[in-house]
């Protein structure tokens, strides 16, 4: 293991000694934009109505949510984790916030802060549980936590959708400005910020650090436990926010909600190109992974594929984007 | 080296979907086969009229598709036939909606699951195109029709068949679905209106959340608290199924009667164990769905709602419904 991050580490030092111009790099580091470019071209030829301006804005609005939950989900992933709570964690958040304002009468704009507070308390207590009680590895407490936010979303509502959101609380997943969806707009900011806090700040240099070798980051001084308590928490947060669209979107929010988003978000950041072994992988990849499953399964659709069908592309496309890291790091040896 | 790793992975993805758009126009009815181009746009002179369903993963939901694409056949239409995979993932039922509506279909039928769609379908409206619902109807002023069952119906002919095999004063039993959801209510009052009306007795009514396993447990205990027990109503198969098992393991013979029609209770009823059970029919909500879409198109009248029908299945008729439902699957 720490042989093999060792060599990423070298990898990725080597790559940027590397001429931009030189077309391995290039193909490295923009593969899954060319898959997504030629994955449009085809369903553009198979389908007329796939480039027509609806449609477009169709995929941008169908791929907000996962954008955000896999924005939010490559941070664990980054160090060598996993977080399988988001899709249970934007019910609970969703179904907080439908209590506090349909019923309790809050005013809609603070319930846009509790939906966004209640996720990310949620995320915090992913880490908390993570690094305090010292479970073993994120996979358990999260699946642990994954039961538990999907419980206490059914207790709440007592398993009935709330409906009647106010316009507020709905404009986030259903208003457009001009013919944009907002949740796409959405999504585009925060991926710059996630992208700025990723790569120039310490705490997204630490991150990396603690996927590459977490012993070796623990050594040279990085608070390794707080940066993954902030890991944790900023993947409950996305998943809020990710609720917040999702209440637009349906118009209610509904106890379960979200079932299986993790899965969903887990395949957009590997499919854009991050590692299950951590320390690589970019926000800009992991939106283009989120796009790949929007543009698939639009485009099934409007070739009229069956979901059964769907399902089967979709896993197999995940596979292969395994297997391409797999080759890569066997080229790399 | 890398380069060709992407490039294989963008042809295998490539090639996935050849097939896949081989697989749709093979599975979405006849017309296809004419012209090897999917594009509804296409055989212009024929209409085309879109079928949605709010799930797949039940054999009701691939009775309605296989009733929709037998219309597609008979009425010779551009059919194009959608489902999301469960109906508890409205999104994705909107994000096919969604998509649909950049092909401009003439006609929309739709299994919908809740009012949430009703912004998506205004689309539709907006854009003229006719909405025709069956199975669950929306309370939204712009649909052309509701074609389904009547729940309360189907309740009242269960209960009308056990007061036909029971006597006046025999004690019965009801166990419900999800207390609270509007289709297990009208189930449940249309069985206890039938029964009571005819001089029987209700002496409990409990809840096992159309789940199999549940209904096993409260069978148990009916039986146990109320020994005389002569008859049973289930608000659906499953239950019925999940009460026959405690009522064999009690070495007990007590009729039961279910509503749906899967094609594990009517194997059950030609056995001989289950009694009877009130049939939907998916299979003719699609058929007709298609049918009255194209009556929509043509801007003739379509009545406000329409009624599916529903069939009473006992032994005489159970094996003969089977091998009805088996063609249709395929099977």
């Amino acid at each position: 293991m720490k042989e093999q991050t060792e060599i990423i580490e070298q990898g990725n030092v080597e790559e940027k000694k590397k001429a931009k111009y030189d077309f391995k790099y290039i193909a490295n580091k923009f593969g899954a934009l060319f898959g997504l470019i030629i994955l449009s071209i085809t369903l553009a030829i198979l389908s007329p109505s796939f480039l027509k301006i609806d449609n477009l804005m169709n995929i941008a609005r169908q791929s907000s949510i996962n954008a955000l939950l896999s924005i939010g989900m490559l941070l664990p992933i980054l160090t060598a984790g996993i977080d399988l709570s988001v899709g249970s964690i934007l019910a609970f958040s969703i179904v907080v916030t439908g209590v506090v304002t349909v019923m309790w009468g809050m005013p809609p704009v603070l319930g846009i802060f509790v939906c966004l507070l209640v996720g990310a308390l949620a995320g915090l207590l992913n880490g908390l549980l993570l690094t305090k009680l010292r479970l073993p590895h994120p996979f358990i407490s999260t699946l642990g936590t994954m039961n538990v936010f999907r419980g206490l979303a059914l207790i709440i509502t007592g398993a009935t959708p709330i409906f009647g959101f106010a316009y507020v609380i709905n404009f986030t997943g259903q208003a457009n400005v001009g013919f944009i969806p907002v949740s796409f707009i959405l999504v585009i900011v925060i991926s710059i910020i996630f992208h700025i806090f990723l790569t120039r700040t310490a705490t997204g240099r630490y991150i990396y650090a603690i996927g590459g070798n977490k012993e070796a980051a623990r050594l040279s001084g990085i608070p390794v436990d707080r940066v993954l308590i902030k890991v944790y928490t900023l993947s409950g947060l996305m998943a809020g926010l990710g609720g917040l669209v999702l209440i637009g979107r349906t118009n209610a929010a509904s106890p379960i909600a979200g079932l299986t988003y993790e899965l969903d978000a887990i395949a957009a950041v590997i499919i854009g190109g991050a590692s299950f072994f951590g320390g690589v992988g970019t926000v800009w990849g992991t939106l283009i992974g989120a796009m790949i499953i929007a543009v698939l399964r639009n485009g099934l659709n409007l070739l009229g594929t069956s979901t059964d069908i769907q399902t089967v592309v979709i896993g197999t496309v995940i596979i292969l984007a395994v297997y391409v890291d797999v080759l890569r790091r066997r080229s790399k040896n | 080296m890398k380069k060709k790793y992407f490039l294989t992975l963008s042809l295998v993805i490539i090639s996935a979907l050849m097939l896949l758009a081989g697989c749709g126009s093979s599975s979405s009815g006849n017309e296809s086969e004419e012209s090897a181009d999917e594009s509804i746009d296409n055989d212009s002179d024929k209409p085309t009229i879109a079928v949605v369903l709010k799930g797949s993963d039940a054999e009701y939901f691939k009775l309605a598709e296989a009733g929709a694409k037998q219309a597609f056949e008979d009425f010779d239409v551009n059919g194009k036939f959608l489902a999301a995979s469960t109906q508890t993932q409205e999104q994705e039922l909107i994000n096919i909606l969604e998509d649909l509506s950049t092909e401009s279909p003439e006609a929309l039928v739709l299994m919908p699951s809740t009012g949430s769609v009703i912004p998506t379908l205004s689309k539709y409206s907006d854009a003229d195109i006719p909405v025709l619902l069956i199975d669950t109807d929306l309370d939204w002023e712009d649909k052309v029709t509701y074609i389904g069952t009547d729940n309360y119906t189907a309740g009242q002919k269960a209960g009308e068949y056990l007061t036909s095999i029971l006597s006046e004063g025999d004690e019965v039993a009801i166990i419900e679905g999800v207390s609270g959801a509007a289709q297990n209510e009208a189930r449940v009052s249309g069985a206890k209106d039938k029964l009571e009306e005819h001089g029987l007795k209700v002496v409990t009514v409990q809840a096992a959340d159309f789940d199999r396993t549940k209904a096993v447990n409260v069978m148990e205990n009916i039986i146990t608290a109320h020994p005389n027990i002569k008859g049973v109503f289930t608000a659906n198969d499953e239950m019925a199924l999940g009460a026959l098992q405690a009522i064999n393991a009690s070495n007990l013979e007590i009729p039961v009667i279910g509503i749906d029609g899967t094609s594990d209770a009517l194997k059950s009823i030609s056995q001989g164990d289950l009694d009877a059970v009130i049939q939907q029919l998916p299979y003719q909500m699609a058929y007709i769905g298609v049918e009255n879409a194209i009556r929509a198109i043509n801007d003739e009248t379509v009545e406000e709602k329409i009624d599916s029908g529903i069939d009473l299945i006992t032994n005489e008729n159970a094996q003969e419904k089977l091998d009805e439902v088996n063609d249709w699957l395929g099977k």
